[in-house]
């Protein structure tokens, strides 16, 4: 695999940390919005529907007004964010990432997740977003390697859904 | 991608019907609300790891690129999947998980929340055809960027390095009989 170092890599990581940036700026945009009165809060908050409950009483509040996303998703988010930004500044780190790291970072979530399930007190919004922030930045990490190296090869191939090859057999031969 | 990479079927059929009838099932669906689309991440990086297991068989490599590909096409078959089983399942049982869900919610739930829960809890149980093609097509948005970000990362950790450069085998080594042995 290509080093993260390659300037074309490296410029998509960038683009990648640009855009989680974009996602975490919606966020407040929606809140800003909404407590503004401004139009068009409710088309932003419907953007993130879908991979969210939204409740308030889960969310964090910018300008008085509930975050389109829970504690946990912007923690998540958060730290998706700051590990692309950081595989872009220290590209070595991106390719140390692995998945022993994302099974370690996900730990306190889970726990915290699980803890609610079973009934006993969860954390509240600002540690849970704390909690959820390693296996964010971990996933941003090991996200940054998969973007450099769709900037560095392409999805080449891509599309042998159907391919006559199987496991073993040899190319080429009927 | 080599020529000798195998086809992606297997690996993203098997994730995505997987997961999309999890994300059906009342009550293991909520884990998708819950925990921020869990269910189609996970299709994704699980079908990155399962196609990985074929590329390490097949000794060629995977790529992180291929992942994004692999837990795209997953996302796929997630959506269709999951449309398909939460039809049947909501004939045959109804949103009963999601409406006690709701109504547990509504006990904790500040005032500002309430009227977004009983909106939610008066819409009636029905499949509609319109409503199913809908659902389809916002299940796929969502399983398409998701999806794929689970097989980008899946493809991160699950990655088969290419085999170490070799003397390739070549069609005349190959219709060559093999050496006999000698007469004794």
């Amino acid at each position: 695999m290509r080093p993260v170092s390659n300037t074309a890599a490296r410029s998509a990581v960038l683009a990648a940390s640009l855009l989680a940036a974009s996602c975490l700026a919606g966020l407040a945009l929606a809140s800003a919005l909404e407590a503004r009165g401004i139009g068009g809060a409710e088309v932003v908050r419907a953007a993130y529907a879908p991979l969210c409950h939204q409740l308030p009483a889960r969310s964090l509040h910018f300008a008085g007004q509930p975050l389109p996303v829970c504690a946990r998703c912007l923690g998540l988010y958060a730290g998706g964010f700051g590990g692309l930004f950081l595989a872009w500044l220290i590209p070595a780190l991106g390719k140390r990432a692995n998945g022993r790291w994302l099974v370690i970072a996900l730990l306190p979530t889970i726990v915290d997740g699980l803890a609610r399930v079973l009934g006993w007190p969860g954390a509240a919004n600002l540690p849970r977003l704390v909690l959820a922030l390693p296996a964010g930045m971990v996933a941003g990490l090991l996200l940054a390697e998969g973007v450099a190296d769709l900037a560095a090869h392409g999805p080449a191939g891509a599309w042998r859904l159907l391919g006559s090859h199987r496991p073993g057999s040899v190319p080429g031969r009927g | 991608m080599d020529d000798r990479s195998p086809d992606m079927l297997r690996s993203t059929l098997t994730a995505g019907v997987a997961f999309g009838t999890l994300g059906a099932i009342p009550y293991v669906r909520l884990i998708n609300i819950s925990c921020c689309c869990l269910l189609v991440t996970a299709c994704g990086f699980l079908a990155a790891y399962l196609y990985s297991r074929e590329c390490r068989l097949a000794r060629v490599a995977f790529r992180p690129g291929a992942g994004a590909t692999v837990g795209l096409i997953a996302g796929a078959f997630y959506a269709l999947s999951q449309t398909l089983v939460g039809a049947v399942v909501v004939i045959a049982v109804g949103n009963d998980d999601v409406r006690r869900a709701l109504g547990w919610l509504r006990q904790f739930a500040p005032p500002e929340s309430m009227e977004q829960i009983d909106q939610l809890l008066s819409q009636p149980d029905a499949v509609h055809p319109a409503g199913l093609v809908l659902e389809f097509f916002m299940s796929l948005l969502v399983a398409a960027v998701v999806s794929t970000l689970g097989g980008l990362v899946g493809g991160t950790t699950f990655r088969v390095a290419p085999p170490a450069a070799g003397p390739q085998p070549t069609d005349r080594d190959i219709d060559r009989e093999p050496p006999s042995l000698p007469n004794v």
